[in-house]
């Protein structure tokens, strides 16, 4: 979605019109229950003409062959949280308002991306990056 | 709810050239926290997040330095500016432009809760008085003179915050302006008032030393030296991040998680931003 009605938001090149009662409005339309069960929220910038124009990225074969690895992976034997990580989510918990089911997300999406980096446990970096995807306080 | 006549009313709003025949207050928080060293916040309710992070900010730090922040309750950034002293743990002043028993924007009805429990709202309209436009000009008048400093965050030219910051002025009290980009709107207001001699915001502690309040000493910090070299580059994206400094995406997820927990940084459309002044 756009960050606001007028699609101005974000974009270093346009001017945000929307007044606050319309930006509440538009971003009440998803309520805070919803967006509890994202578990990946990535904000995009609108792509300038160069990167449109370069050439096509990583291709999806690669991509695959890593996300069955780590299918494969998290079946026989998911990578366990260590004390660092665990202090971590803990922190997480007490400063951001996760919710009960918020912390379960990021706690198996930290696990998913260990699994990826094919890493022996979840460290702290891995719950960093699990919670950098989390839903922003903005739209709640 | 209280009511203080007008000779009970604190020094600087006293001192005013038309104060109000009487206030209405409302709230655990003592009378005399009036009289307290103040600082005024407001600006635009659209604000941007860099307006809304550096409200936030601003109410944090003085609050923590034991400045009572007062503001208007309203979206944006008279709202940050509230939540950031209630997060430092200190007082804040939400002055309405309605009657004292009316929550209004009704958005901030939990906000005005937490005030009334912990600090003050004050009015000078009697309970029942419905919320109107021509209201919030003389709301103003009050927000700017409970204080000895005026802030005035973000505002788009002819904004109501450059209303409070006139009256204030005319007071011959301090005003701040934070300063904007020149290419934003929401900045035309503020910087215009910098031309016109407000002093630019560089610093809460400038702010601090108006007031006459001690400057608290600044936290040392125990940073990774990835957190401490993103710091360095922020305001900017993860992508813009991992670009601007050879790093690999999850290093820099990592440490922005690191120093959002710490509270260093926010992010808010995509961009992180530094929640101190460099």
């Amino acid at each position: 979605m756009n960050l606001c009605a007028c699609g101005g938001r974000g974009d270093p090149n346009a001017q945000c019109t929307c007044s606050a009662q319309r930006l509440a409005r538009y971003r009440d339309r998803l309520s805070r229950a919803l967006l509890d069960r994202f578990d990946l929220v990535v904000a995009m910038a609108r792509p300038r003409a160069t990167e449109l124009a370069a050439g096509p990225a990583e291709p999806s074969e690669l991509v695959r062959g890593r996300v069955c690895a780590a299918r494969e992976r998290l079946g026989r034997a998911p990578p366990r949280r260590n004390e660092a990580a665990d202090a971590m989510l803990t922190r997480a918990v007490e400063r951001l308002a996760l919710s009960g089911r918020g912390r379960a997300r990021v706690a198996r999406v930290a696990q998913t991306i260990a699994a990826l980096a094919d890493a022996d446990s979840v460290g702290p970096e891995h719950v960093g990056e699990a919670l950098s995807y989390r839903v922003p306080d903005e739209l709640s | 709810v209280i009511v203080i006549g007008r000779d009970a009313l604190p020094p600087l709003l006293r001192a005013i050239h038309d104060p109000p025949l009487r206030i209405y207050v409302r709230g655990n928080g003592a009378p005399q926290l009036l009289a307290e060293p103040a600082a005024a916040i407001v600006g635009a309710r659209a604000c941007s997040p860099y307006g809304r992070q550096v409200a936030r900010m601003l109410g944090r730090e003085l609050a923590a330095a034991g400045v009572v922040v007062v503001s208007g309750l309203a979206r944006g950034i008279d709202g940050e500016a509230h939540r950031g002293a209630l997060e430092a743990g200190g007082h804040t002043v939400a002055v309405l432009g309605c009657g004292i028993d009316r929550d209004y924007p009704a958005v901030h009805a939990a906000l005005a809760a937490v005030i009334a429990e912990r600090s003050l709202l004050v009015s000078e309209y009697e309970p029942g008085v419905e919320p109107a436009p021509w209201r919030f000009p003389a709301r103003n008048r009050i927000i700017a003179g409970l204080c000895a400093v005026t802030i005035v965050v973000e505002a788009r030219e002819r904004s109501g915050a450059l209303i409070t910051a006139d009256f204030a002025l005319e007071e011959g009290r301090e005003v701040f302006a934070v300063p904007g980009d020149i290419t934003s709107s929401l900045s035309a207001g503020t910087n215009e008032l910098i031309r016109l001699g407000a002093t630019p915001l560089i610093a809460s502690a400038d702010v601090l030393e108006a007031l006459g309040v001690p400057v608290p000493a600044p936290a040392a910090l125990e940073l990774g030296p990835t957190a401490a070299a993103l710091l360095e580059r922020l305001p900017a994206s993860p992508d813009e991040l991992v670009a601007a400094c050879g790093l690999r995406t999850p290093e820099v997820a990592a440490a922005l998680a690191e120093l959002e927990l710490l509270r260093l940084v926010a992010q808010e459309e995509g961009i992180y931003r530094a929640l101190r002044t460099s």
